[in-house]
């Protein structure tokens, strides 16, 4: 068993370390005071090679498979949520879509821009009376002629502002409901009849923007379903699926600097004549950081070899964005305690990993259903089919 | 050539050339005479000559230093065209092709980076640069030099075996010349030939801003905190130090920085080679941001001060009192 | 227009800390990078490929390791890449180099600009650079901040106690100061391709025609030095003898 980062993988891992010190690191603060992530950032990332990390070159992407796609978001989630969360629901979900289930026709029409970040996707699933329970969408798609009439509304919808493509689910057949009768759709946000709402203001990940999405009868032509007319449903649950292990990704990042920053505290302060790092109950702290950041990262790396393998990995994948998320939560709340009052601090650079970290137990599928995503996996493996 | 092989069969030593540097006062400047002073004591080691070479315009005066540091010969080229380094560099070159010397010694200057390693790659020599210690080892003859690697991390000590052995010498590595004016040498003139040579011409003095690195990555930051007094002269020691400005939180809150300027565990993490704290009391907090800078200056009243006990050099007193010492002294 | 870089790879100065106590040096992580200023250097060359036609090949001299600063100077743009690797190469001090150099360059032929950084971290030396100048017969500009190109000549902003222009005849040899740019980010894709679409060529002393005597050093590596300890608290009674102190400590 190999388990050294192959040295394309490695040699990316530097460039991405050194573009997110230099280039996010200094910006950090002033994204998450002005809720925006500057636009010559999201440029230089493109130019960087960062938009389409996972797919491969033949359409534009920069053929680093699962595992380059998951360093990528280990290195940025070390750095800045919002950032991550922006190429993250781009990459992971938005263009993945379209990457896995597209035509050859639409991803040789979209792929290429979206790559290059010169067009930025989002993932358009979840509705007001549709989040865990995806499969109550109500949105329609109403056939007409040779195109497809859009019309509902979706919510948090993350990149939904500012993107150009976006993956869309929508009822083609009122009387089989959301499984069996709901069809994806590649839509672009310049087309008469969408609008994007105001973005939210959440407690955290202020510079990724999400709001809720209008689509007033949009006409779709039907050369942008994505996948089979009908099968939606299962396209986004595919997607959804190896989007989840980038995320355990994104999250071990945000774990590692949660420890870093822990460790470097805890060596600069003295308190009772004692150096923190001299304290039993913070050693202690610290060790159980440290344990659950190294399993998670061999869970993380082993999924996405599963993936870049052709291999089955829905379980994994759950276990990832569950154990990240919640890991992350841990390791961060930790940390916020070992700085004290600086942990609180805006200044001190802890909170606001704090803030951002509270979404990942939420996003892309709650904690709770990804435990029944793993628990029908395994009750599959021995025979048992359960609903949730 | 190495000849450590035909060890006992050593040849004579040849003589110790030193290429000396006016300063803007048309003098020989300290580090050449500093260097002199160094090739006489290798000289008498060796049982040999000290040529001293100078490119450029007229000595006058400094002939009769050079002679007393202990130049046996002081060579002279004079022309307006010395004043560029490729016409210094092949008029030098000729006059060694013509004397090849045992040793060679540069000050480490700016004229020594482009000159030195020319010379050095023409005369099939080794060259040790910015030497801040340089001996001869006589039993060897060969010349052994410690050099800072890794902007000065640490140092290497180096020897060079082929003849002759160049080495760019730092200041204070020989220390100060004995000075004996009874001392009797001679004076030559050198020829300048500069047919044949592919000339880089110099257009003009131009202003151009070279990018300022980050804060985080600036080498040198002189940084105010509340007791600092004069801000205006931390800048001017900033300034005279090419060092950028930076300050703890309370420097924000007097309105004398910006919130980019401030170092510390809620501002910057900063490593600089020199960080000099004035008027900073030196809390946790600031000491944070500190904690990976090479060498720390404290000046502050308050003889309790936390920032005394951990900095590397330490002035107790009125910060504007001191810094316009410091800027004097500096000048 | 065939532009040469010649880029050293180095220690990483982030894998390694300094025990002036134990006076030894600890590495715990053996990263290797391409020395700063001649990262500058490609980065020069690429930004004169930006805007004219031109071809830029980078050398890199080293044990098989090299490849990696290769690769990684490809995947910023290079066209080229070069590595030179023999065991009669190693320890190469800066005669040796400045040879190697001059000889790849002669083989390759039709250089116009040879660049490289103006000090390599390890050696500290700045000797290469000027070296190769020689060796090669061509002129040198040194500390070059922003480098153009004229007809039959390159332009250069040098420093020397301040700011230059400078023009030098080509064939010239740029020597770029330290700091002078921030070279740009390698592109993903360039990055995996660096690996599993490409490799660098590979030259030993035979394809130089470098004999064992036109590579024997003249300096060696004798030992190590460290500065002194450091003394927290030292309370000094004058700004003169501050600046004594850290003039003799060689901080300023």
């Amino acid at each position: 068993m190999d388990f050294d980062l192959k040295p394309e993988h490695r040699a990316l891992q530097k460039s991405i370390r050194e573009f997110m010190q230099e280039e996010v690191k200094p910006l950090v603060k002033q994204i998450d005071r002005d809720s925006r992530v500057p636009d010559e950032l999201l440029k230089k990332a493109g130019a960087a090679g960062l938009f389409g990390i996972p797919f491969s070159q033949k359409y534009g992407g920069m053929g680093a498979g699962e595992i380059g796609y998951c360093i990528l978001m280990e290195e940025m989630g070390r750095v800045d949520a919002s950032t991550t969360a922006i190429i993250g629901a781009h990459t992971g979900i938005g263009v993945m879509t379209l990457y896995l289930d597209g035509t050859e026709e639409l991803k040789q029409r979209y792929l290429p821009d979206l790559c290059s970040g010169k067009k930025i996707a989002a993932f358009a699933l979840t509705e007001a009376n549709a989040g865990s329970d995806a499969a109550s969408i109500r949105m329609k798609a109403t056939r007409e002629g040779d195109s497809y009439m859009l019309d509902g509304e979706k919510m948090w919808i993350t990149n939904g502002p500012i993107a150009d493509v976006l993956s869309v689910l929508a009822i083609t057949d009122a009387s089989l409901g959301a499984r069996g009768g709901a069809t994806c759709f590649a839509v672009e946000s310049n087309w008469e009849g969408f609008t994007a709402g105001k973005r939210e203001e959440k407690m955290g990940l202020h510079g990724s923007p999400t709001a809720a999405l209008k689509f007033d009868n949009v006409r779709v032509p039907q050369e942008n379903v994505i996948g089979k007319v009908g099968l939606g449903f299962v396209t986004m649950m595919k997607t959804l699926d190896i989007g989840r292990v980038s995320l355990g990704a994104a999250t071990l990042g945000g774990a590692e600097v949660s420890l870093e920053s822990a460790l470097q505290w805890a060596k600069a302060r003295h308190q009772f004549g004692r150096n923190l790092a001299n304290m039993q109950s913070l050693q202690f702290m610290i060790a159980d950081m440290a344990s659950e950041i190294e399993a998670l990262r061999s869970l993380v790396y082993r999924t996405a070899w599963l993936v870049d393998n052709g291999r089955p990995h829905t379980k994994e994948a759950g276990m990832c964005k569950l154990l990240g998320s919640e890991i992350a939560s841990r390791c961060i709340d930790r940390a916020l305690q070992i700085h004290g009052a600086l942990g609180l601090t805006r200044d001190g650079q802890i909170e606001r990993g704090w803030r951002d970290s509270r979404i990942n137990e939420i996003f892309e599928g709650t904690n709770e259903i990804q435990r029944i995503v793993i628990a029908s996996e395994l009750f599959q493996e021995i025979g048992v089919r359960i609903r949730p | 050539m190495n000849y450590l092989d035909d060890f006992h069969s050593a040849p004579e030593p040849r003589d110790i050339w030193v290429v000396v540097e006016l300063g803007a006062d048309g003098k020989a400047t300290p580090l050449s005479l500093e260097l002199v002073g160094g090739a006489r004591m290798m000289a008498d080691g060796l049982g040999c000559y000290v040529h001293a070479v100078a490119l450029g315009t007229d000595l006058g005066d400094s002939v009769a230093e050079l002679i007393a540091a202990g130049a046996d010969r002081v060579h002279v080229a004079q022309d307006p065209n010395l004043a560029h380094a490729d016409a210094r560099c092949k008029v030098l070159g000729d006059v060694l092709a013509a004397q090849p010397p045992e040793v060679l010694l540069f000050g480490a200057t700016r004229s020594a980076d482009d000159v030195a390693p020319r010379i050095a790659q023409r005369l099939g020599a080794g060259l040790l640069a910015h030497c801040i210690s340089l001996q001869m080892d006589e039993s060897e003859r060969v010349l052994i030099g410690t050099m800072p690697v890794y902007e000065g991390d640490y140092f290497e000590v180096r020897a060079c075996t082929s003849r002759p052995g160049i080495a760019t010498v730092e200041p204070n590595a020989f220390g100060p010349p004995y000075l004996d004016s009874y001392r009797f040498g001679e004076t030559e003139t050198v020829a300048v030939d500069l047919a044949d040579l592919n000339r880089v011409r110099v257009v003009g003095p131009v202003a151009y801003a070279a990018p300022q690195a980050p804060l985080r990555k600036a080498k040198r930051i002189v940084s105010a905190g509340r007791q600092a007094g004069d801000f205006e002269c931390v800048k001017q020691l900033a300034h005279l130090l090419g060092a950028q400005v930076a300050g703890a939180r309370e420097a924000l809150d007097e309105g004398w920085i910006t919130e980019e300027q401030v170092v510390g565990a809620m501002g910057e993490t900063v490593q600089p080679d020199l960080y000099i704290a004035v008027g900073i009391r030196g809390d946790t907090y600031h000491a944070f941001g500190i904690r990976n800078a090479k060498y720390v200056v404290a000046i502050h009243p308050e003889k309790d001060a936390p920032i005394l006990k951990s900095a590397d050099a330490a002035l107790v007193g009125d910060p504007p009192k001191i810094m316009s010492e410091l800027i004097e002294a500096l000048r | 227009m065939r532009i040469v870089v010649a880029i050293k790879q180095v220690l990483d100065p982030r894998g390694f800390t300094v025990n002036r106590k134990a006076e030894k040096i600890f590495v715990n992580h053996e990263e290797y990078m391409i020395n700063p200023a001649d990262k500058s250097a490609l980065e020069v060359a690429l930004q004169i490929k930006d805007t004219v036609e031109a071809e830029i090949v980078v050398l890199c001299g080293g044990p098989e390791r090299a490849n990696e600063a290769l690769r990684q100077a490809w995947a910023m743009g290079a066209d080229r890449g070069i590595q030179l690797t023999d065991k009669l190469f190693a320890g190469a001090d800066g005669l040796v180099a400045a040879r190697l150099l001059a000889a790849a360059i002669r083989k390759l032929g039709g250089v116009e600009v040879a660049l490289t950084g103006e000090r390599a971290l390890d050696t500290g030396a700045g000797e290469v650079g000027p070296r190769l100048a020689e060796a090669l017969g061509w002129p040198h500009i040194l500390a070059a901040h922003k480098v153009g190109l004229t007809d039959g000549a390159v332009k250069a902003i040098a420093k020397a106690d301040r700011f230059v222009e400078v023009e030098a005849p080509r064939p010239a040899v740029v020597i770029v100061a330290n700091g002078a740019n921030q070279p740009r980010y390698a592109h993903a894709a360039r990055v995996i391709n660096s690996y599993q679409k490409w490799s660098p060529e590979v030259w030993n002393a035979a394809d130089l025609g470098l004999t064992e005597t036109d590579l024997a050093v003249a300096v060696v590596k004798r030992g190590l030095a460290f500065p002194a300890e450091r003394q927290p608290g030292t309370v000094l009674s004058s700004a003169g003898e501050l600046v004594g102190m850290l003039k003799r400590q060689r901080v300023i």
